[in-house]
C-alpha cells in the first residue's frame, strides 16, 4: 500500500465521520426543531398551504398565553406543583440514598451481595404492579391529589437507582483519608460529615439532579394518583383531550416542560453520563 | 466495582492480609475484630432507612397486588377489602385464565413484542453507529456528545406530544419533508393506520432511548486497547474486518445487557404511546403495559389488572433470567 494510497484512505475515513456526524445530529435534532417551530406559529401560519418552515416573524404570543390564569390547561400552577413534588423528593432521596450508598461503598458485610441485588430486582417490577395497592392505600386515607401522594413513591422508586450512582461516587473517594481522620480519633459520622461529603459533593449533586430530572419527567405516577392536582406532565398531557386543540400553546408548553431539564442535564453533562453507565451497567 | 486488596493491612480490614487470596467479594474472615464489627452495626444503621422505605413501600405493595391478582376481577378499590376474609375466600386462577380469553390482551401481546424487538434492533444499531463517531476525535464533537444527551432529559411525555407534531397528519414535518424529498405526493394519516401509528411510538422510543443506549456502547468502546486495532492495520485489516473481528467480539457482552436493559425498560414504556395514540388505531398500539393500566384504572377491574401486571413482569422476568444464563455461558 503506497504512502499517497493510505492518505486517501485517511481522507475518506474523516470524511465519514463528519457526513455520519451531521446526519445523526440532523436526526437526533429534528423533532426538538418541530417542536421548538410550532411554537412559534400563529394559527393561521401552521395551516398555511403549501407548508411553511418557518414563521414570518418571531412570536413570543403562544409563551405568553400558557402561563395565562385563565389558559384552558393549568400551566402556570402545574409548573410549581412540579417544582414542590421534585425538589422535595430528590431531597429526600439523596438523603435515604446517601447512606445506604456509604455503606455499600466502604463496608463488608453479611448480605451486602443480596441486599444489593434487592435493589437491582427493584428495576424489574412494573410501576403498575405497586401502583395499584398504592392507590388502593392512598383512595381510603384521602391522600390522593397531595404533593405527598407523589413525593413518597418517587423517593422510593428512585433510592435504588441513586444508591447505585452514588455508591460509585463514594468509592472514587480515596479510603485513606478516612482511615486517617478515625485514627485521629474522629467518630463515623463526624468523618462522613467533615471528609465525605465535602469529597463527594459533586457527586450528591449529580444524583440530586438525576433525582430531580427523573420526578419532573415521571407521568404515570400522577396520571393514577391525582385528578384535581397537575403537574407539567399530566397537564400537558390534557391539550389533546381539549376540544378545538391549539398546537402553537401546546407546543409552547412543551418547551416550558422541557427547558429546567434542559438546563440541568447540559449543566451537569459529565456527571450525568457517568451517572447513565453507572447506574445501568456496573450494578 | 472491587477495590484491590493485597497491598498489606488497611485500618478498615485489619486481617486483610491474612484473608486467603482471591476468595469471593463480602466473605468475612472467621474472627472479626471490635472495630470491624463496629463498622458492620453501622454499615446496617446506614442502609436501614433506605431498607424500611423500599420494603415498606414497594416490596410489600407488590405481595399484595400477588394476592389481589387472585381476587375477583372487579373489586373495591379500598386495600382493606384485599384482606377481607369473604374475599381471601374467593382466591382462584380466574384472572390469569381470563387473560387467555381476552382478545384485546393477546393482540397487545404481540404488540409488545413487535415493539420492544424492533426497538432494542434500531436503537442498538443507530447508537452503534453514533458510538463510534464518537470515539473518533474531530472538530464538532463535544457539540454532538451534548446533543445526543438531550433526549435523555426529555420528559417521555413531551416527546410523545413533539413526535406527535412531527406526524401529524395536517401539518406534520414528516410529510412535509417526505414531499419536499419527492418521497410521497399524498400526505399519510401517520396515526391513524395501525402498523404506521406502531411505527411512530417505535421511532419516539428509539430517540429516546438512543443517549442511555450510547453512553453504553461507547463505554464499551473505551475498553477496547488501541493496539490491538493498530496491529490489524499492520496486518492489513480492512475497517470492516476490524469491526466484526475486533469491536463485535469486545463489546458483544455490552450488547446483550444493553438489550436486556432495554428490553426492561421498553417493556414498561407507556408515555410517549399515551401522547401519541392511546393504544388505537384499533388496538394497533396497545402494548400490555397500556392494557393493565386500562383494566385497573379506567375498567377498575384490580384483580384483573394486576393479574396482567404479574404476567408482564413474568415474561420480563425471563428475559432477564436467560441474560444470566448466555452471560454465565460465555464467560464460563
Amino acid at each position: 500500500m503506497g504512502p499517497s494510497l493510505y492518505r486517501l484512505q485517511k481522507k475518506g475515513a474523516k470524511l465519514l465521520t463528519y457526513l455520519l456526524a451531521v446526519v445523526i445530529g440532523l436526526v437526533m435534532a429534528f423533532p426538538l426543531l418541530t417542536l421548538v417551530r410550532v411554537s412559534f406559529f400563529t394559527r393561521l401560519e401552521l395551516y398555511a398551504k403549501p407548508m411553511l418552515w418557518l414563521p414570518k416573524t418571531v412570536k413570543w404570543q403562544n409563551y405568553v398565553d400558557v402561563l395565562a390564569p385563565n389558559h384552558i390547561v393549568p400551566i402556570k400552577p402545574a409548573i410549581t406543583n412540579s417544582l414542590i413534588v421534585a425538589c422535595s423528593a430528590a431531597t429526600l432521596t439523596v438523603i435515604l440514598a446517601s447512606l445506604a450508598a456509604y455503606a455499600f461503598a466502604r463496608f463488608r458485610f453479611p448480605g451486602r451481595n443480596l441486599l444489593q441485588s434487592l435493589l437491582l430486582s427493584v428495576y424489574l417490577l412494573p410501576a403498575i404492579l405497586f401502583l395499584i395497592p398504592i392507590f388502593m392505600m392512598l383512595r381510603p386515607l384521602k391522600l390522593l391529589d397531595t404533593h405527598i401522594s407523589l413525593i413518597v413513591p418517587y423517593t422510593v422508586w428512585m433510592t435504588p437507582f441513586v444508591i447505585l450512582i452514588l455508591r460509585d461516587f463514594f468509592q472514587s473517594v480515596p479510603e485513606e483519608i478516612e482511615d486517617a481522620a478515625l485514627v485521629d480519633g474522629c467518630t463515623q459520622l463526624s468523618v462522613i460529615w467533615h471528609i465525605i461529603l465535602p469529597l463527594a459533593g459533586p457527586g450528591l449533586v449529580a444524583a440530586w439532579v438525576s433525582a430531580f430530572i427523573m420526578s419532573w419527567n415521571e407521568f404515570l405516577t400522577p396520571l393514577i394518583l391525582t385528578s384535581k392536582l397537575k403537574v407539567i406532565t399530566v397537564a400537558l398531557g390534557q391539550y389533546t383531550s381539549t376540544y378545538d386543540i391549539q398546537l402553537g400553546h401546546m407546543a409552547a408548553a412543551g418547551v416550558y416542560a422541557i427547558l429546567p431539564v434542559l438546563i440541568l442535564t447540559l449543566i451537569f453533562q459529565r456527571r450525568i453520563e457517568q451517572g447513565i453507565t453507572a447506574g445501568s451497567l456496573k450494578g | 466495582m472491587r477495590r484491590l486488596r493485597f497491598s498489606g493491612p488497611t485500618w478498615g480490614d485489619p486481617e486483610g492480609a491474612n484473608r486467603p487470596k482471591g476468595g469471593a467479594a463480602g466473605r468475612l474472615p472467621p474472627s472479626i475484630g471490635p472495630l470491624e464489627r463496629r463498622k458492620r452495626r453501622l454499615a446496617y444503621t446506614f442502609i436501614f432507612p433506605a431498607l424500611l422505605v423500599i420494603t415498606a413501600l414497594y416490596l410489600v405493595p407488590t405481595l399484595v397486588t400477588f394476592v389481589v391478582s387472585f381476587e375477583p376481577a372487579k373489586m373495591d378499590p379500598n386495600i382493606v377489602k384485599v384482606f377481607d376474609p369473604a374475599n381471601l375466600r374467593q382466591l382462584s386462577l380466574d384472572n390469569y385464565l381470563r387473560s387467555f380469553q381476552d382478545p384485546v390482551w393477546r393482540k397487545a401481546v404481540g404488540n409488545t413484542i413487535w415493539y420492544v424487538i424492533v426497538v432494542v434492533v434500531l436503537s442498538i444499531s443507530f447508537s452503534m453507529v453514533t458510538a463510534l463517531v464518537l470515539n473518533q476525535s474531530f472538530k464538532g464533537r463535544g457539540f454532538l456528545r451534548a446533543l445526543i444527551l438531550i433526549p435523555w432529559a426529555v420528559p417521555p411525555i413531551v416527546n410523545g406530544t413533539t413526535w406527535g407534531l412531527v406526524y401529524h397528519a395536517d401539518i406534520g414535518t414528516m410529510n412535509g419533508l417526505l414531499r419536499s424529498l419527492g418521497i410521497i405526493h399524498q400526505d399519510l394519516l401517520w396515526l391513524g393506520h395501525p402498523r404506521l401509528a406502531l411505527l411512530a411510538v417505535i421511532t419516539a422510543t428509539v430517540w429516546r432511548l438512543i443517549p442511555l443506549v450510547t453512553l453504553l456502547i461507547l463505554a464499551g468502546l473505551q475498553t477496547i486497547p488501541q493496539e490491538i486495532y493498530e496491529s490489524a492495520k499492520v496486518d492489513g485489516a480492512n475497517a470492516v474486518q476490524r469491526f466484526w473481528h475486533i469491536t463485535v467480539p469486545n463489546v458483544r457482552m455490552v450488547l446483550l445487557t444493553t438489550a436486556t436493559l432495554l428490553t426492561v425498560f421498553v417493556t414498561k414504556a407507556f408515555d410517549e404511546i399515551w401522547a401519541l395514540t392511546e393504544g388505537g388505531p384499533s388496538y394497533g398500539t396497545t402494548v400490555m403495559n397500556l392494557w393493565t393500566y386500562r383494566q385497573a384504572f379506567d375498567f377498575l377491574r384490580f384483580g384483573y389488572g394486576a393479574a396482567l401486571a404479574y404476567i408482564l413482569m413474568f415474561l420480563t422476568g425471563i428475559v432477564v433470567v436467560a441474560n444470566f444464563i448466555i452471560r454465565r455461558r460465555v464467560e464460563g
